[in-house]
């Protein structure tokens, strides 16, 4: 859960076979689980670090002496770069993205959101979603009937109570406009304990963000439910 | 992939310019995508097949659009990807972006799509570049295929805020084409938005055609060597340009936005320059081709200019017209009847539109005779044949298409 911020914090500074090898030990939390067969994953050389630097994917290493040296950002956008080439992204969205972003959105980006960095990431998608936002305003504005069933007592931006979001886990804060007609799901995982789905919500992919999520969910329930734990 | 360029051919009525005089000249571009020297070697396709299935799609129609989406599918190499949408007053993804390499499931729910409602054209095209747009890859082909028979009723409806969203995905790499079935859509909104999408617009009068347009709709977006093609005429010194026979839409910097190059389809360019007075051969015009290759980086230009010899005026008689050049200003000249027949047919002056066509013919008649003005012949006798017969729309639908092709240089 605090991974990166351990590395955030510690400011390491790696050669190039240390970074790769730092980075190699991470990818698979942050790559998106295989759906059914296995897969083989590909491990990071230095030949690839070099070569996506070249590509303008990633920040020109620092140079101290004669030798380069990696630091956070750097892991940042590689970690990043390796997913969202592995989920079918350009190389023309991902180098805007992974040198115009902020740490904070990089790290924002790994730990969950499929939506954000779809916005982010894609101008097409992010063209299409403004005009469904549009239409959703016009159509806000006009009376029309609920295509399905909405639940009157979750506003569908609640996501979580602001105070509750520990630092390190932003959640995918959906960024479209909500709209009244969006269907939610709901689903009893235990009796007593139902969770509520918008149909447009995405399960995240990576085990590091399912982890993220977890353990907001996890967060939450210990703030809500105090009591019952301590009588029980 | 072969990079090696189009080639652009230019084309005068008459290869000389007579001394001394001022000529009007008329000039055909014709710009031939280059053939494959090696096997082809396509980038891999990103298709979004958007399928109306609003009532009136009920029988026939929604039967062909099936055979025809899963003609499509069943053509996608496993490096492909596809998804399918359907709509009526509701969108519904049946197939989410998906590598067509497991074709089965795929075709299974192509098969089950049935007729139902009403139409929301304008939000499943937006789903459908949705689905094309979660995939998208520069140096894939992203394309959205809309096929409708229906007038946009649930959305936004207005033709030019359509065209204008379907401007601004095609800048961000997702190309759209229409296709309009039967005679209940709007053909100035279908093909609207295939203009502007850099896509190619289809009327297809009866559904047995649907399986063989998908067809060339598919090996046209295959043989796609590139898109965003424009087309730069820059007359030099006092020439002018008198007329551009297509009535191409221009972009921004006021150059011809041409169809995609297409392996196989030429692109012929009709214009007509005014020449003053010449001494000596110069070059006189320039032309300046620019498109993107899905397969390398940055804009392709391709500069060409014209130059001809001068004899003296008496001699001029000996050069013969070129018959190329004839058909096409002809065939042009038709395309532009058949617009000001929409025009009439619109205002309601059906003597007027039948007026306009048959002027049209006798133009064509005027040509060297060819296969294609016969053709053509034919094609404005019976578009003028519809409209005595009351037949208003499958007329004008058929004239918009047969114009809308024309100017593109591409078969009906």
């Amino acid at each position: 859960m605090q991974l990166l911020q351990q590395f955030a914090q510690i400011q390491s500074q790696w050669t190039l076979e240390e970074f790769v090898e730092v980075v190699n030990e991470l990818l698979p939390q942050f790559l998106p689980l295989p759906e059914g067969e296995t897969r083989i994953l590909e491990a990071v050389n230095p030949r690839l670090v070099r070569h996506y630097t070249t590509q303008g994917l990633l920040d020109k290493p620092q140079r101290s002496g004669r030798e380069v040296r990696y630091g956070y950002r750097h892991l940042l956008q590689l970690l990043l770069l390796r997913r969202l080439l592995m989920e079918g992204y350009g190389s023309g969205a991902i180098e805007r993205l992974s040198l115009s972003q902020s740490n904070a959105e990089l790290e924002a980006l790994l730990q969950g959101g499929v939506q954000l960095k779809a916005e982010t990431a894609n101008p097409a998608l992010a063209f299409l979603q403004q005009i469904q936002q549009r239409q959703q305003n016009l159509d806000a504005a006009a009376p029309s009937p609920p295509l399905a069933q909405t639940d009157p007592r979750i506003p569908p931006s609640a996501a979580a109570p602001a105070a509750a979001t520990p630092p390190s886990a932003a959640p995918a804060a959906p960024q479209t406009v909500p709209n009244k007609s969006q269907r939610w799901l709901r689903v009893e995982v235990l009796p007593g304990l139902e969770l509520h789905i918008r149909e447009d919500f995405v399960y995240p992919s990576s085990p590091y963000e399912q982890q993220n999520l977890q353990q907001l969910i996890a967060d939450q329930l210990s703030i809500l439910t105090p009591n019952r734990r301590r009588s029980s | 992939m072969t990079s090696s360029s189009p080639q652009i051919d230019l084309i005068p009525l008459r290869a000389v310019l007579a001394s001394g005089q001022p000529t009007t000249l008329d000039l055909v571009v014709k710009i031939t995508p280059p053939a494959p020297t090696v096997e082809v070697q396509r980038p891999p396709l990103n298709l979004g097949l958007v399928i109306d299935r609003s009532g009136s799609m009920t029988g026939a129609k929604i039967d062909y659009a099936r055979q025809a989406a899963c003609y499509a599918v069943e053509q996608l190499l496993p490096t492909d990807r596809v998804s399918v949408t359907i709509f009526d007053d509701r969108i519904e993804t049946i197939v989410p972006s998906t590598p067509a390499l497991q074709k089965t499931p795929i075709l299974q729910a192509i098969q089950q799509v049935s007729a139902r409602g009403s139409t929301a054209l304008h939000g499943a095209w937006i789903e459908g570049g949705m689905q094309v747009g979660q995939q998208l890859q520069p140096a894939w082909l992203n394309r959205v295929i809309l096929l409708s028979d229906g007038l946009a009723n649930v959305g936004e409806t207005n033709p030019d805020v359509i065209a204008a969203d379907v401007h601004g995905l095609s800048k961000r790499g997702i190309s759209t084409t229409t296709m309009g079935v039967g005679n209940d859509y709007n053909e100035d909104m279908l093909e609207a938005m295939a203009r502007s999408g850099d896509g190619n617009f289809y009327h297809i009068e009866s559904p047995q055609q649907l399986p063989s347009i998908f067809q060339t709709e598919l090996f046209g977006l295959m043989g796609t060597i590139g898109h965003q093609v424009s087309l730069g005429i820059e007359p030099q010194s006092d020439v002018a340009v008198v007329d551009v026979f297509n009535d191409l839409d221009r972009n921004q910097y006021g150059r011809l936005q041409l169809p995609n190059l297409i392996v196989g389809m030429p692109i012929l360019i009709a214009l007509r320059l005014k020449v003053p007075a010449l001494t000596e051969s110069t070059e006189f015009c320039r032309f300046r081709l620019a498109w993107n290759d899905p397969n390398q980086a940055g804009r392709q230009v391709l500069r060409v200019s014209l130059r001809l010899p001068i004899v003296p005026g008496t001699q001029l008689e000996e050069f013969p017209l070129n018959p190329i050049v004839q058909e096409q200003i002809a065939l042009l000249l038709a395309a532009r009847a058949k617009a000001e027949a929409v025009r009439q047919l619109d205002l309601g002056n059906f003597a007027e539109a039948s007026k306009s066509l048959q002027c049209a013919q006798q133009a064509v008649a005027a040509a060297p005779a060819s296969a294609l003005t016969q053709t053509e012949m034919q094609r404005l006798q019976d578009l003028d044949k519809d409209i005595t017969n009351g037949e208003i729309a499958r007329s004008r639908k058929n004239a918009v298409y047969q114009r809308y092709s024309s100017e593109r240089s591409r078969p009906v």
